[in-house]
């Protein structure tokens, strides 16, 4: 499978059903490259977000027939077992867009974020889904990282960094059973994410 | 060993296939977990199989379970289904053919008597007691409650039908240790939410699903998600 965003693909390499991508960012940078991977995708496409998020995603064109499993609104935060019950009664190779890690590590402990994405990293390899999902490392230690790193079958790694009043973003793939990247620079205009040159 | 089925798919997967019959099981949990509507499962699902089903409710009128249950869609009015109402409610007096209310107050032997003649007229395979505990609020002595309710282990036991009976979660009494089976309903409370859990905590004669794992109480009764993880941080 590829995720749509050219260079990226290049970068990543083939992906295989059952593969766990996490994009470890900063805020909302690297939701682009989710939402254009699911718009990119011809094949069945799921979406786990926040009702808010919903409401906008669906009017993104390109999007309008996916599946959503909203939290906040089909399902209470403490329900989560609902979602993963619902996936396992998914058909098979579907890409699953994973949008709600940050509001789940703002209502709860990281360890149960942790159980929770465990559980649907198990499933995706069961139901040969491919995951996508953002979580904004600010939200969490370097050892909860480490431990949702080691999860993933890839990890992009999406940093900025303010140089004077100018912010330079980058992104790099940091884990993968292929090859490992240093950064490039990022840059997202009208909702595409861009990936040119390595940063120096 | 055979198997027979509680009713709710989720938790016979729980128990490995289903309940081991002839023999006597708790159910535990808090006011509103579904212990009755849980119970009504098993019987019903006797019902379904064409078997003889017979409720005994001590605490709630018999005629508030009929209409709660039947919410959930169970044919309380099945002909294989008797509901005896053993509550001290309204003007009623005669529980058991002849046997009154007030008469449990004296002696658990009386209750004993009473199923024992119900169930020489009819062959009931599945027996539920709802909630045992109000029998031990009656008899008001530890020391008598444990030995009647060992006569009164034995007496269901050799009838052939398997028994489920609830209490209160609080409690751990002779009952428990009694029971082949102790199945548990968890409460789970964060933010204002509920989040319900279901364990077995004994079950002789049968390996089980050791994990507590989620349920819900929805307009068809209990619903288990075995294949579900109740996901709560370090701090539960």
């Amino acid at each position: 499978m590829k995720l749509g965003i050219p260079k990226l693909d290049k970068l990543l390499g083939d992906i295989k059903p059952g593969a766990l991508i996490l994009i470890s960012t900063v805020g909302d940078l690297g939701i682009s490259i989710v939402i254009q991977a699911l718009k990119k995708n011809s094949g069945g496409k799921v979406i786990l977000v926040t009702s808010r998020l919903e409401k906008q995603l669906k009017r993104v064109p390109g999007l309008e027939n996916s599946k959503y499993l909203t939290l906040g609104k089909d399902f209470g935060p403490q329900e989560l077992f609902r979602v993963t019950h619902l996936m396992k009664e998914l058909p098979h190779q579907q890409l699953i867009g994973v949008l709600f890690l940050q509001p789940l590590l703002i209502f709860h402990p990281p360890i149960t974020v942790y159980r929770f994405l465990l559980e649907l990293a198990d499933i995706a390899i069961s139901h040969d889904f491919v995951l996508v999902t953002i979580i904004d490392k600010r939200l969490i230690d370097d050892r909860t990282l480490a431990m949702f790193e080691e999860l993933s079958t890839y990890v992009i790694d999406i940093i900025e960094v303010l140089e004077g009043f100018h912010i330079k973003r980058g992104i790099r793939i940091k884990k993968s059973p292929n090859n490992i990247t240093g950064f490039y620079t990022l840059d997202v205009k009208n909702g595409n994410a861009d990936i040119g040159e390595p940063l120096e | 060993m055979g198997r027979i089925s509680i009713g709710v798919p989720g938790l016979d997967k729980m128990l490995h296939g289903g309940l081991i019959p002839g023999r006597i099981y708790l159910v535990k949990g808090g006011p509103g977990m579904g212990k009755t509507t849980l119970s009504m499962h098993f019987l019903m699902e006797g019902v379904r199989k064409g078997e003889g089903a017979l409720y005994i409710t001590m605490e709630e009128p018999a005629a508030h379970i009929k209409t709660d249950m039947g919410k959930f869609g169970f044919n309380v009015e099945h002909p294989n289904l008797k509901i005896i109402d053993a509550t001290p409610t309204g003007t009623k007096t005669n529980i058991l053919g002849d046997i009154r209310y007030m008469e449990f107050g004296i002696s658990f032997d009386k209750l004993i008597a009473g199923i024992k003649d119900i169930l020489k007229e009819e062959r009931y395979t599945r027996i539920v007691i709802d909630p045992i505990t109000m029998v031990r609020v009656i008899l008001n002595n530890e020391a008598a409650y444990r030995k009647t309710f060992l006569l009164f282990v034995n007496t269901l036991i050799s009838n052939d039908a398997t028994i489920i009976l609830t209490m209160e979660s609080d409690e751990v009494g002779v009952e428990e240790y009694l029971a082949n089976g102790v199945i548990e309903l968890f409460k789970f409370v964060e933010r204002g939410k509920v989040l319900r859990g279901i364990g077995i905590s004994k079950f002789r004669g049968s390996s089980f699903d050791e994990e507590i794992r989620p349920y819900r109480i929805t307009n068809r009764g209990v619903e288990v998600y075995h294949n579900e993880s109740l996901f709560m941080g370090e701090e539960y």
